[in-house]
This record gives C-alpha cells, structure tokens and sequence, in this order.
C-alpha cells in the first residue's frame, strides 16, 4: 500500500507512474464495464473492481479527461470523460466512428456494457472496438523508457 | 445492455439543501443512482459530506458548459488530504431562482479546473 495521502503533486504523480509500469499487462487481464451516462454526458471505462477511488489528471491530459485511480495501490482502474459526446470524441475520428457504430447496436442513451477482459476478447464486438479505441486516443500515463 | 439495472423512483428526493446563495440544490434518487453510485461508489456513504460541499464549498469555479465544479479538501475524514468535488447545473425557474441539480459527485488530489467565482 502507498501512502499517498500527504504527497505533494510531484511526489504523487511519480508514485503514480512507479505503482502503473505493467498497467496495459495488468488491465488486459480485468474485465471491463463501460458507463456513459448520456444526460450528464460522462463516460467511463472501470477495470475489474477498484476500491476506494479518486480522479487525477496528469500534467498534459486533455481538458474532460482524468484517470480513476485506486487510492491505496494508485493503480490506473479506468478513465472518466467529461463532455464525451459533445467536445472529447469529435477529437479523434477513430473514436467518433467506433462511438457512432455502438449507437447503432446499443441506441443512444446510458449505457451500462460489461466485458470480459482485453486478453480473453476472442472475437470483437462494436463494444469492444469501442473500449479499445478509448484507450488507444488516451495519453499514456507511463513514458516508454529512452 | 442499455438500460439502467437498478429500479428507481427518478423524482423521489434524496436530499434538497441551499447552495451558499441561497439556492436550492436537489438530488433525486436517478441522479443519485445513475450519475453518482453507478460511477463512484465508494462515496456512497458521504451524502452529509456533499451536502456540506453544497453549503460551504472552498472552490467555486465555471466549467466550460456552464456547470459550476465545487471543492472542498478533507470533508472526508478518512480522507484529509483529498478533495470532494461536486459538479451542479443550474436551470432558471420561473420565479426567478435558480434550480441546482447534481450531475456527480468524487474525490481527487486536484481542485477542479474552470475558471474562480468570487
């Protein structure tokens, strides 16, 4: 456990960094829900199931965009997205186009959608195209090594 | 797949309380289950916390779509070096007053962003 109470922002983000070197490894392995709740525009995308949660935003996030973080482990579980429809998506096609395509499956409106996890997906489904471009337009939170 | 799997009374009041103008500002159970718990469940049980956030926020500030992002750090006491962040949107009604309703509720390390109300 980290005691990430009374860090400083520096001290907090490197903490962050250290705790989420496998963090592609290890969310693969979680299952997945996607929750977008469509009057306050906000989605999320949750990995297994976390415990006690914070949002954090990294120096160099897009405005809308945090990180849900365990607060104990400071493991990456999932993002959150302010103003998903309206401003983030429009940003990156590929998103837009896999958003676009899980309306036609699902409708619009909230969305509740459990997956299996990344490592046991045997076949793609609009849902998980859908999960998968959402982590491929979000800024890796952990620098690949020089 | 795309509808909500708790039954819910979306009007029944979870709580209504004053913002720090004199404003009320409302939870219903649908905000409550489908924009805060569905989301954030681990603060389930800090509905007097967000209310005091309500009441007597530290940080006020305009987010880009109008919403207004309140903070307060340490409401939580398990939880001191944290801040609770409440976002509300407002509607006018016709008397004249304003509405508040809550979109959702969490804990961070950061104050929001948006820009300061004085």
């Amino acid at each position: 456990m980290i005691e990430s109470q009374f860090l400083t922002d520096e001290e907090f983000d490197q903490c962050l960094l250290d705790a989420n070197k496998d963090w592609k490894i290890r969310i693969s392995r979680e299952p997945r829900r996607i929750h977008y709740d469509y009057e306050s525009d906000i989605l999320q995308l949750k990995f297994g199931k976390p415990g006690f949660a914070i949002l954090h935003c990294l120096d160099g996030d897009p405005d809308g965009f945090e990180w849900v973080v365990e607060d104990e482990s400071l493991h990456i579980v999932g993002v959150e997205i302010f103003y998903f429809r309206k401003d983030y998506a429009p940003r990156y096609p590929e998103l837009q186009a896999a958003y676009e395509a899980l309306c036609r499956d699902c409708g619009e409106g909230d969305w509740f959608i459990d997956l299996p996890p990344q490592s046991e997906t045997e076949s793609p489904t609009t849902a998980t195209e859908f999960a998968d471009a959402l982590l491929e337009c979000a800024r890796d939170p952990v620098p690949a090594p020089d | 797949m795309s509808q909500s799997p708790s039954p819910m009374r979306p009007h029944r009041l979870v709580f209504s309380t004053q913002d720090r103008d004199g404003n009320e500002v409302r939870l219903t159970e649908s905000q409550w289950i489908r924009h805060v718990l569905h989301r954030h469940p681990d603060i389930g049980a800090y509905l007097d916390e967000i209310q005091t956030v309500i009441r007597d926020p530290e940080i006020v500030r305009l987010g880009d779509r109008g919403e207004i992002r309140l903070a307060r750090l340490g409401v939580i006491a398990s939880r001191p070096n944290r801040y609770l962040r409440v976002i509300i949107v407002y509607s006018d009604e016709i008397t004249g007053r304003k509405l508040g309703s809550v979109r959702t509720a969490h804990l961070s390390k950061l104050p929001p962003g948006g820009e300061d109300i004085i």
